[in-house]
C-alpha cells in the first residue's frame, strides 16, 4: 500500500508545484511593425519589469538603443511605464501582448 | 509632375511587399491614373478598423532617392488641405504636412534631418517604410480625427 501511494503523493505535490508556477509565469509577446520577424515570445515572472522585456526584444529585433529615438512598449494602446510589471499589466491574465513603439523625431 | 523610367521600373519593384503589408492591415494601394508619381493609400487605424478610413496621397519626384510628399485626402483622388481628412497624430499638422523626416515636407524644413540615424535612405524598400510608418502611427499614437 505504501509503494503504491508515494508516487501519487509525489505526483499531487509536482503538480501542485507547477500549478503554482503557471500563476506567476506571465507568457509574453512583443510585436514589432519595423521587423519582418515573427513576434517575440517569452514566459517571464511575473515580478519581471517592462522595461527588461523592452529591452529583449529590442535585442530579439536587432533594435539598437540611440539618443535620437525613444523605445517603449504599449499594451492595449496605452503606453507603458518600464517600471511597471508584468503583473500589474496582466492583471489576472496569464499571457500579454505588448507592441514595441520606435518614435521618431518631429518638427 | 512626371516620374522617371528608373524611379517608375523601382517603385513598382518595391510596391509587391508595400501591398502584402497593407492587405494584413486591411488597407489598400492604388495607383493614379494621372500621374505616375502619385500613389494613393487607404489605411484604417488599428483602434477604429471598420469605423475610420483615411486616404494618403504620397507623391514621389526620385525613387528610392528622396522622400514622397505625403498628405491626407479627402477620398482615393480627392481633396487635400482638408483638416477633417487628418489624423490627430503627434508631428502630423493637419491640414498641411508630416513635420517628420520620413517625408518631403518634413526634411525641407529640417536639414538637420538629412543626415543621422534618421537620413533618408534608398534602401531597403524605402516605400515600404514610409508606409509602416504611417501605419504605426495610427495603431499607436493616434488620438483620433482632426477637427
Amino acid at each position: 500500500v505504501y509503494g503504491t501511494s508515494r508516487p501519487k503523493e509525489r505526483s499531487a505535490v509536482t503538480t501542485g508545484t507547477q500549478e503554482a508556477r503557471k500563476h506567476t509565469t506571465v507568457k509574453t509577446t512583443v510585436r514589432f511593425s519595423f521587423s519582418e520577424k515573427e513576434p517575440f515570445h517569452h514566459d517571464y515572472p511575473a515580478e519581471t519589469t517592462v522595461g527588461e522585456v523592452k529591452a529583449a526584444a529590442m535585442t530579439y529585433f536587432g533594435v539598437q538603443p540611440d539618443p535620437v529615438h525613444v523605445f517603449y512598449l504599449t499594451h492595449d494602446r496605452v503606453r507603458q511605464d518600464d517600471n511597471a510589471t508584468l503583473a500589474s499589466v496582466a492583471r489576472n491574465a496569464r499571457a500579454v501582448t505588448f507592441r514595441l513603439v520606435r518614435e521618431i523625431p518631429q518638427g | 509632375v512626371s516620374l522617371d523610367v528608373e524611379s517608375r521600373l523601382a517603385l513598382d519593384e518595391d510596391e509587391a511587399a508595400v501591398f502584402d503589408f497593407l492587405t494584413r492591415h486591411d488597407g489598400a494601394v492604388t495607383t493614379d491614373t494621372a500621374d505616375a508619381a502619385i500613389r494613393w493609400l487607404i489605411l484604417h487605424p488599428r483602434s477604429a478598423p471598420t469605423t475610420e478610413t483615411y486616404f494618403v496621397r504620397l507623391r514621389w519626384t526620385s525613387y528610392p532617392h528622396a522622400a514622397p510628399s505625403v498628405v491626407f485626402a479627402t477620398a482615393v483622388g480627392g481633396q487635400t488641405g482638408i483638416s477633417s481628412a487628418w489624423p490627430q497624430i503627434p508631428g502630423y499638422r493637419p491640414p498641411h504636412d508630416i513635420c517628420m523626416p520620413f517625408t518631403a515636407e518634413g526634411l525641407a524644413l529640417h536639414s538637420e534631418w538629412a543626415s543621422g540615424p534618421d537620413a533618408w535612405t534608398a534602401i531597403p524598400n524605402p516605400y515600404l517604410r514610409v508606409v509602416t510608418q504611417l501605419q504605426d502611427d495610427l495603431d499607436n499614437r493616434y488620438a483620433g480625427r482632426a477637427a
